[in-house]
């Protein structure tokens, strides 16, 4: 076999290449056959994704690369794209044929990108997407004009019907045969002389000509910390000296590639789109209102409101139902068993555990119904915006608020979208406060006390006082997480924020198919941990509440001989140990214990509380745990052992407070695993666990000083 | 017979704890915090 032959049926490595959100891996999915998940969600396809595509006789191994909006290697999926298309990766060889997905509805942001790729030298396909989008919002885009002016094919497609892609699939096996593109613009003669030693350094160092030209360019406005400066510091003078040149003509380094680059997609876009203006639509008209200066926030705190009006509104009648199916269901089989501990175990351990946070699973459903009615239907990302100058206020990033707020949900996940923020200390900034906002798990101990302690009155109108200290508990985690950022931005953390460059998808109908999955998804995902984690728990603590049987004496009345021996239990004695700590915060050695147990999860919380209660309590008339703390009383007084003051006190110990094992591993990992990973760790548990407990103090002893202890 | 049964609920319940725990420990460098079921 010769080798031109083997270059023939050798497989071809295909690269996919675009911005995100242009229909990408919806293409990957089409040439390949794989299913993939498809996501706005930022570096859902960080993990390198690979498939399989027939051309004609041949066969291209396809790689789905990172999303990326440029090739400046500042985030770690910027990193892996650029120095795979480069050729410079140690883990995958340079592909043979790059497609670059363009969105058309965006097609200036996109060719930004595309001016990149191009000046690689690599044989190269533009698949021109979303083509029908675009014709909708009256872009007529002509790709031959476009082939022309980029110097490579440009095929038309749209990815989700499939259509184009016998002709994409052609383009690029031919790719290969056709010259190879080049930077299709050239410098102005200031910017090349400038630039001209640190390319030459660049070609020496092994880099081709073009992509030489290409990274001179971008090491200009490129952070001191690049890796490509890192790995060669020798690059550093020259850069200093092609920037002072530059500033000497009047040019501002930083700015100098995207003016010259747009400076080019105008003129390209000028010559290849036609646009018709098909009248102001109505998506124009709610994004007037959406984000209007005054009217957008107005909006966002109304439909917040409504979020936490609807947990207690909504979920009162669905939590009575579970209620009275869990009490008897719970009694129906404790009549089965002998009296004795059998019994105890079934109705005070696990019935009394694991029942109490079962009956939160409705108000979990609306707070992800809500969550994914606002994501789905395209308002999440106005909320970004909006809320993006208040980021950048506290000297965030704008890439910050996703993460942030995925914290609503749980911080495991949140800490993982981090990984899309390209600074370091914006970064470790961003983790550091992402606990605060208040994820679900401790829905179920703000819903306890809040349906315990406040009156369900009406404030004004359909506002409830009920969902308004609902809403005061999100927003004092949600400011205290920006406030604690801008501390730590300001010191410990110091460095530019950086702009927001934000998809605003278009608005949609959401599709109630994928509401009810997310929803049904985080339901399950509760109830195993009820049934795994939870169970367990309230088992082991019904035992440590349980033994050693002490003995009671005799003519004890039966209530207080329960209490008499839940305190001469493990559990009791334990408790009475840490009690000193806690008693100054308001809380005696009932909740100290349940605090302890819940760094298993938050909502353990509620589950020992149910537990000690009703180990604790003889009578059993009334089993909801929120009867039983209202009706709890301190032994040593006989007042109630529980106020409005202590539930306020508590719930913002726990707005605070760091009790998570699994957020505290996830965070030691992503701050860079080993010893450093859990310093960092270490360190936000302790000044989230004072910070709690200074509030904590704060709240009890003020709120006693004002006499309402 | 109802002693039994508490006593061995309690073990099983004890040692299934202890299992997390120590899994939960064994991965912490390999990002698998949120595959078992821990996160919401």
């Amino acid at each position: 076999m010769s080798g031109g032959a083997r270059a023939a049926t050798a497989p071809l490595r295909v690269a996919l290449v675009g911005n995100p959100n242009t229909g990408k891996s919806t293409l990957f999915n089409a040439l390949t056959g794989l299913r993939q998940k498809v996501a706005n969600y930022p570096g859902v396809t960080v993990e390198r994704i690979e498939g399989r595509l027939r051309l004609g006789d041949r066969v291209a191994t396809v790689v789905d690369l990172p999303g990326t909006y440029s090739l400046t290697a500042q985030s770690p999926d910027e990193a892996i794209a650029l120095e795979t298309l480069e050729g410079t990766s140690p883990h995958a060889p340079p592909p043979d044929v790059i497609v670059a997905v363009v969105d058309a509805v965006h097609l200036e942001r996109n060719l930004f990108l595309c001016s990149q790729l191009l000046e690689l030298g690599r044989p190269m396909v533009v698949a021109l997407n979303q083509v029908d989008l675009a014709a909708a919002a009256g872009l007529r885009i002509d790709p031959v004009e476009l082939t022309l002016a980029l110097g490579v094919p440009v095929v038309a497609t749209v990815a989700t019907r499939g259509e184009g892609l016998d002709l994409l699939r052609h383009a690029i096996a031919r790719a290969p045969e056709l010259p190879r593109p080049q930077r299709p613009w050239s410098l102005p003669d200031d910017v090349a002389a400038a630039l001209q030693p640190l390319q030459r350094a660049l070609e020496n160092l092994g880099y081709a000509r073009g992509v030489a030209a290409f990274e001179a360019l971008r090491l200009i406005g490129a952070p001191d910390d690049d890796p490509r400066l890192t790995a060669h510091p020798e690059l550093c003078p020259l850069r200093t000296e092609a920037q002072r040149q530059l500033r000497a003509a009047g040019r501002n380094p930083a700015s100098v590639e995207a003016e010259l680059r747009y400076a080019w997609i105008d003129d390209v876009v000028r010559r290849a789109v036609r646009r018709e203006h098909p009248g102001r639509r109505w998506t124009d008209r709610i994004e007037a209102v959406v984000l209007h200066r005054v009217a957008g926030p107005i909006l966002f705190l109304l439909l917040m409101g409504l979020l936490f009006q609807a947990i207690f509104a909504w979920a009162e009648p669905v939590m009575n139902v579970v209620e009275s199916v869990v009490n008897s269901l719970g009694w129906a089989i404790a009549s089965l068993l002998p009296l004795g501990e059998l019994r105890s175990l079934w109705t005070d351990g696990i019935v009394a555990g694991v029942g109490a946070v079962l009956v939160f699973v409705p108000q979990i459903a609306i707070l992800f119904l809500f969550l994914g009615l606002l994501e789905d239907s395209g308002y999440m990302a106005r909320a970004a915006f909006l809320l993006d100058r208040l980021m950048r206020g506290v000297g965030l990033p704008g890439r910050a608020f996703v993460p942030l707020l995925s914290g609503y949900a749980c911080a495991v996940p949140a800490v993982l979208a981090t990984r899309t923020i390209e600074d370091r200390r914006d970064r470790l900034a961003t983790i550091l406060v992402i606990p605060f906002m208040s994820c679900s798990a401790r829905l179920p101990i703000y819903t306890l006390l809040i349906g315990t302690f406040v009156p369900a009155v009406s404030v004004a109108g359909w506002i409830s006082l009920q969902g308004l200290t609902l809403l005061g508990m999100y927003l004092l985690g949600t400011g205290t997480a920006l406030g604690v950022a801008a501390l730590f931005k300001r010191t410990l953390l110091r460095g530019r924020p950086r702009p927001l460059i934000l998809e605003l998808p278009p608005y949609r109908w959401p599709n109630p198919r994928t509401l009810v999955v997310q929803v049904g998804h985080r339901v399950a995902l509760f109830l195993r941990r009820a049934g795994t984690v939870i169970l367990a728990l309230s088992v082991v603590l019904w035992a440590l509440a349980t033994y050693p049987r002490a003995r009671v004496p005799a003519g004890t009345p039966p209530g207080q001989a329960s209490e008499f021996q839940l305190e001469q239990s493990v559990l009791g004695r334990a408790g009475r140990a840490i009690e000193p700590l806690v008693r100054p915060i308001g809380f005696d050695w009932k909740i100290g214990v349940s605090i302890l147990s819940s760094l298993a999860a938050r909502e353990v919380f509620v589950s020992t509380m149910g537990t000690i209660y009703g180990v604790g309590d003889a009578t059993e008339t009334s089993p909801a745990l929120r009867d039983k703390l209202r009706a709890a009383r301190d032994p040593a007084t006989g007042r109630p052992a529980y106020t409005p003051l202590v539930a306020f006190a508590l719930m913002v110990f726990y707005v605070y407070a760091l009790m998570c094992v699994s957020t505290i591993a996830v965070v030691a990992r992503e701050t860079g695993g080993g010893r450093i990973g859990w310093r960092w760790a270490a360190f936000q548990f302790a000044f989230m666990l004072a910070l709690a407990y200074v509030a904590a103090l704060l709240v009890y002893q003020g709120g006693r000083a004002l006499g309402w202890g | 017979m109802a002693s039994l049964i508490v006593a061995l609920a309690v073990a099983a319940a004890a040692v299934y704890l202890a299992r997390r725990v120590w899994h939960a420990w064994r991965r912490r460098n390999d990002g698998a915090a949120c595959r078992g079921g821990c996160c919401h």
